[in-house]
């Protein structure tokens, strides 16, 4: 792993949150990001998929420094993303991004459109004052809104329209990543189809790498380069995403991609019911072993004792013993 | 927006009532000098507890002063002593309660435990023993009223901070470089201010009567000048005589309080954001 090459780098990142407990009884930790590692290389899309609880949102958070790990490091450019403080940190907050899942909560009900958009040319002086308003005009019209929206307040736009001013918000710095997190799951699926159209052209002008979370594994086939498979707060497979989508290793991502919506004949009433394959234990108390193996179906003798580690095979990552078997 | 909040406002008709009765009080206030028939402290012995009458619309007092003018001039301390007071609680409450509910963990114990203290002390007994200390004034009051007043507004300020600062715009905001001061001052306290206004409306109908029971116990605005409450102590003297001593001076305390507080619960429900997604 050369970290001079990537854009970003994660070093068996962590994120323990601690739970109340009540006097003399031991301190619970909830595992919401247990040593994950990944490398971003720039102008491609990573994806990071799991069903929801497992960590995703924690990891966008982490990689925004809107939280700090409890160990591990994110290293963007070269540089401990921890340790940055006052220029170097807002040097930071114009490259690294975010959009948020909820549209609705995500831009300030008492600032207008004008005023969002404007604030981060004025903290970051990207601009001087007279310009500011064509700016933002500007990246208004590159995500398909008119400026009439300037002087209007979030309550009086859609979903999809709000999406879109939050990714122009985004764009105000000129970053060079953006972390989307679940970008389009609060949206119309004819209006799902609009964004992810806009987030693709996005990266193709603008050559801005992408972090996409989901648990949409068709939004993240279409549009990623790699991907990641959380489970618990644990990657269990990543590959790129044409050999993911083509042949599944971990039983886990055969399991999300067996649940994946999709319009088949008939003959698909008899692939595996996600559903029957139980329910994600709570991740405070996390089984031993795989934490996979109470909902596996290849389970070996072996599962529920040792934990499986990721490893490289064949130019991709597992953590399975079915793989580590020989 | 403003718009917005007053077409809700306005399905209240009880508190349009309030607001008129405040407004047309505030004016009445502001113009006391220009419109009392008759000076506030002059006394006229051949007049003395006079009913009302023509030139005496509302009687005359016990040294023969004109109630009705009395009571326009109370009426600035009365108004001067809620807006104040409860200026004095919200910059107090809004601070506590954006630092508190901002920073959390022990800033916010040590400043909640503190509020837990003051609410725990009787107001009104606390006042009291504060305004035997120093020297009974309108001034006195409004501070002593502000000071204790406002740990009702840094507990809501609180609740806000907590539930707003985990909101996605404030991350947003945050992840675009936004320092503490612009996060709390832009993003959060807009965002917190409308049940602060409610608390504010209420607060003043508080304070007005805390003044007017002050007063009445001779603890608040000092004769000779006029306030409600002191008005109605010279009133109770005379109670069998001259029922116009208490009568309007009473009605004056009760419609105003009430007026505040119906104009309270209107903006209560107009500025509720979940009512207001969606009506133009």
């Amino acid at each position: 792993m050369n970290t001079e090459q990537n854009l970003l780098s994660v070093e068996t990142l962590k994120k323990y949150f601690e739970l109340k407990s009540g006097f003399g009884s031991p301190k619970k930790f909830l595992k919401a990001v247990d040593g994950v590692s990944f490398d971003v290389n720039g102008n491609s899309v990573f994806a990071i998929v799991g069903e929801s609880g497992c960590g995703k949102t924690t990891i966008a958070r982490l990689l925004m420094k809107l939280l700090d790990p409890t160990d591990g490091r994110i290293i963007f450019k070269g540089q401990d993303v921890s340790a940055l403080r006052g220029e170097a940190l807002m040097g930071f907050r114009r490259s690294v991004q975010i959009v948020f899942q909820d549209p609705f909560a995500s831009l300030n009900p008492r600032m207008r459109i004008v005023d969002a958009l404007s604030e981060p040319f004025k903290i970051h002086k990207l601009a001087p004052k007279h310009e500011i308003k064509d700016r933002v005009t500007e990246l208004l019209m590159k995500v398909g809104i008119t400026d009439e929206a300037l002087y209007r307040y979030p309550h009086e736009f859609s979903g999809g329209q709000r999406q879109r001013i939050c990714i122009a918000r985004a764009l105000t710095v000129s970053p060079s990543l953006i972390v989307a997190d679940e970008p389009l799951s609060a949206l119309d699926v004819s209006i799902q189809a609009q964004i992810l159209n806009l987030l693709q052209d996005i990266k193709k002008e603008t050559g801005i790498a992408l972090i996409l979370i989901s648990h949409d594994l068709r939004v993240v086939h279409y549009l990623s380069d790699e991907v990641a498979v959380m489970y618990l707060g644990r990657i269990v497979e990543r590959a790129k995403t044409e050999d993911i989508f083509k042949e599944p290793l971990h039983p886990y991502t055969h399991l999300l991609l067996a649940s994946a919506p999709e319009i088949r004949h008939a003959k698909s009433a008899n692939r595996i019911r996600p559903a029957e394959q139980g329910d994600v234990p709570s991740p405070v108390d996390l089984p031993q072993g795989c934490s996979f193996h109470p909902r596996c179906s290849k389970k070996l003798a072996i599962c529920d004792k040792i934990e499986p580690v990721l490893k490289e095979k064949n130019g991709r990552h597992i953590a399975c013993h079915l793989y580590n078997s020989e | 927006m403003f718009y917005v909040i007053w077409n809700r406002f306005k399905k209240n008709p009880l508190s349009v009532a309030g607001l008129a009765v405040i407004a047309s009080l505030t004016l009445a206030a502001i113009a006391a000098p220009l419109i009392s028939p008759h000076s506030p402290t002059a006394i006229d012995v051949y007049n003395v507890l006079s009913p009302p009458d023509f030139s005496h619309p509302f009687g005359t007092d016990e040294l023969g002063r004109d109630v009705f003018s009395r009571m326009l001039w109370g009426s600035r301390a009365s108004l001067k002593v809620g807006f104040i007071a409860v200026g004095i609680a919200i910059s107090i409450g809004l601070f506590i309660g954006a630092v508190a509910g901002f920073y959390g963990g022990r800033v916010d114990a040590v400043l909640m435990r503190f509020v837990d203290i003051m609410l725990a002390f009787p107001t009104f007994f606390l006042i009291l023993a504060v305004i035997a200390v120093v020297e009974p004034s309108i001034s006195t009051i409004m501070i002593v009223i502000g000071l204790t007043g406002w740990m009702d507004v840094a507990r809501l300020v609180r609740a806000e901070f907590l539930t707003l600062k985990e909101r996605d715009f404030v991350s947003a905001a945050r992840a675009l470089g936004a320092v503490d001061s612009r996060l709390i001052m832009r993003h959060i306290i807009p965002n917190a201010l409308s049940p602060v206004f409610v608390a504010a409306t209420f607060g003043i109908a508080g304070a007005i009567l805390t003044e007017s029971g002050l007063s009445f116990l001779g603890l608040g605005v000092q004769p000779p000048d006029p306030s409600w409450g002191n008005m109605l102590t010279s009133g109770k003297d005379n109670i069998t005589v001259a029922w116009w001593l208490s009568l309007f001076p009473g009605l004056a305390i009760l419609t105003t309080v009430l007026s505040y507080n119906l104009v309270g619960e209107g903006l209560r429900d107009a500025l509720d954001p979940r009512l207001w997604m969606g009506d133009e």
